[in-house]
């Protein structure tokens, strides 16, 4: 394995890699057994280095092929490689299946919480991922803290449409119950973001 | 040792206190009465986290039934109109709200029963703090503080010869404003004319309803069915609860709302729905959305959603609360 390679995968598994170059470095990984090791080695060395206790996410690599596949159907001039092995989707693990890397399209200022739904203890905090406005592609997540087991969530347009509306239902039930319609004054200034 | 110097200074510490909060809780059900009473026209701004908007506000009582009318000034033109307890929402095609009410949860929305300002002290404290001048009238500033972690504070600054509100902000912990609402002109009772109610006409405009039912707030119930909320922060009590649908693909949603009297929460609980995350946060401004997954009737998972102006601990805090309770 090239020494290049190597950095490729730790700029990767550090969030630093573009798009481009982490579609090369996922190509890579899948074809060889040693950098599928150094792909894991890197992250819990990097949560070690962020004081985070992790177990080690064997599926986050196959999670992050279903979701470049999924990009891709939007994104023809990338041509990407079939995955070796199919994406894990046991019935029992509904929750494991809509996590996966934070690959969204324009998600919009949503903050994702992990965790607290899997393995965390109820004194510890849970962990964040802080979603950014973004165009489609990688979105720069950034784990804060956290007892938990490190799983990323994937927030989808649909899910932030259902926030909005149910934040605008919101609003209609203040404002249907309280004198004035100052209450409606979210529901009509209301822009997509 | 003779206490009774001690005590008299508590006297006079606490009766001016105690005075400020019944003058406090007083000029809230003012404030209260002049929103709903009082003839006024006035335009206003207001800033929600990331955005500054501008609204005019038209309010009369006609025939003794309240008639309002908020109008949106910049971007989507947009008006709210109101009859006693009917609410019009007039826009045009291609408004992008017209997209996202696909997604509002639909339905007659039950009364809702709101706290008044005389209970509401268990949970906030009240100061004055001076006075000032908005829409070039004087205001006196009242300062609203939570005595817990679990709601906001807010400033208000109350029109010192009607009592209406001419600016508030709501504030978080940390003393940063997450939305600040100000008029910037006014026009007060006899100056207000009746014209001044009727929407303006908009080629090809789109009118959706909004109707108040007559049916008291119940408790979401049906015979073997409850859905319980097992912890809520002190003073929070159901205003309302009905069944909504969805208008794109009619799946029912339960809709309760809780309020303390000023602030307000409202918890939506639907079929886990087929694709999306389980857990997110969503802030805008004051307005946090949380969401949690917990199982339901049948043990189907159901998606829990809490929205409110509430840190947002306290709203995944609840969220994590709502239990399904077969009645069987």
């Amino acid at each position: 394995m090239s020494e290049k390679l190597k950095e490729a995968v730790s700029a990767a598994v550090d969030d630093e890699a573009d798009e481009f170059e982490l579609r090369r470095v996922l190509d890579e990984v899948h074809k060889d057994a040693g950098l599928k090791l150094a792909w894991e080695r890197y992250h819990l060395v990097g949560a070690v280095l962020r004081e985070e206790r992790l177990t080690p996410d064997r599926g986050l690599r196959e999670r992050v092929w279903a979701e470049l596949e999924f990009s891709a159907e939007t994104d023809k001039s990338v041509v990407l490689p079939e995955p070796a092995e199919p994406v894990a989707d046991a019935p029992a693990s509904r929750l494991n299946r809509l996590t996966g890397l934070a690959v969204a399209a324009s998600v919009a200022l949503a903050v994702v919480l992990v965790g607290w739904n899997f393995t965390s203890t109820p004194d510890s905090a849970p962990a964040v991922v802080a979603v950014q406005d973004s165009s489609p592609g990688f979105v720069e997540a950034e784990v804060s803290a956290g007892n938990a087991t490190i799983t990323q969530a994937m927030v989808t347009d649909q899910d932030q449409t259902r926030l909005t509306a149910l934040m605008l239902a919101h609003a209609q039930n203040r404002g249907m119950s309280q004198p004035g319609l100052a209450a409606f004054t979210k529901m009509v200034t209301y822009q997509r973001r | 040792m003779n206490l009774r110097p001690c005590i008299h200074v508590l006297l006079l510490i606490a009766a001016p206190f105690a005075a400020a909060q019944e003058s406090a809780r007083q000029w809230l059900t003012d404030m209260n009465a002049a929103f709903s009473g009082l003839s006024y026209d006035g335009v206003f701004s207001f800033y929600s986290g990331s955005d500054l908007a501008s609204l005019r506000i038209v309010h009369m009582v006609v025939d003794g039934e309240q008639r309002e009318r908020l109008v949106h000034l910049n971007g989507a033109p947009r008006e709210i109109v109101r009859s006693g307890e009917d609410v019009a929402c007039i826009m045009l095609p291609g408004d992008e709200l017209l997209e996202l009410e696909a997604n509002i949860p639909a339905g007659p929305f039950a009364r809702a029963f709101i706290r008044r300002y005389d209970q509401i002290s268990a949970h906030y404290g009240f100061d004055f703090f001076g006075e000032d001048r908005v829409a070039g009238r004087s205001a006196v500033r009242l300062a609203v503080s939570p005595l817990d972690e679990d709601r906001f504070g807010y400033r208000l600054w109350l029109d010192k010869e009607t009592r209406l509100l001419l600016r508030s902000e709501l504030i978080d912990a940390d003393g940063q404003r997450l939305e600040i609402f100000q008029f910037n002109t006014l026009r007060l009772g006899d100056e207000v004319t009746a014209q001044a109610l009727e929407p303006a006409s908009y080629q090809g405009e789109i009118r959706s309803y909004l109707h108040l039912a007559a049916k008291p707030a119940v408790p979401v119930q049906t015979p073997d069915v409850e859905w319980h909320t097992s912890w809520v922060p002190a003073g929070f009590v159901m205003a309302t609860a009905d069944v909504r649908r969805r208008p794109d693909n009619l799946a029912s949603i339960n809709t309760m709302m809780y309020s303390d009297g000023l602030a307000a929460f409202s918890v939506f609980i639907e079929d886990m729905p087929k694709a999306g995350a389980a857990s997110m946060v969503s802030r805008s401004g004051a307005t946090v959305a949380v969401t949690h997954l917990t199982p339901g009737p049948e043990n189907r998972e159901h998606l829990i959603t809490v929205v409110g102006e509430l840190p947002t601990d306290t709203a995944q805090r609840i969220a994590q609360s709502i239990e399904f309770r077969s009645q069987l």
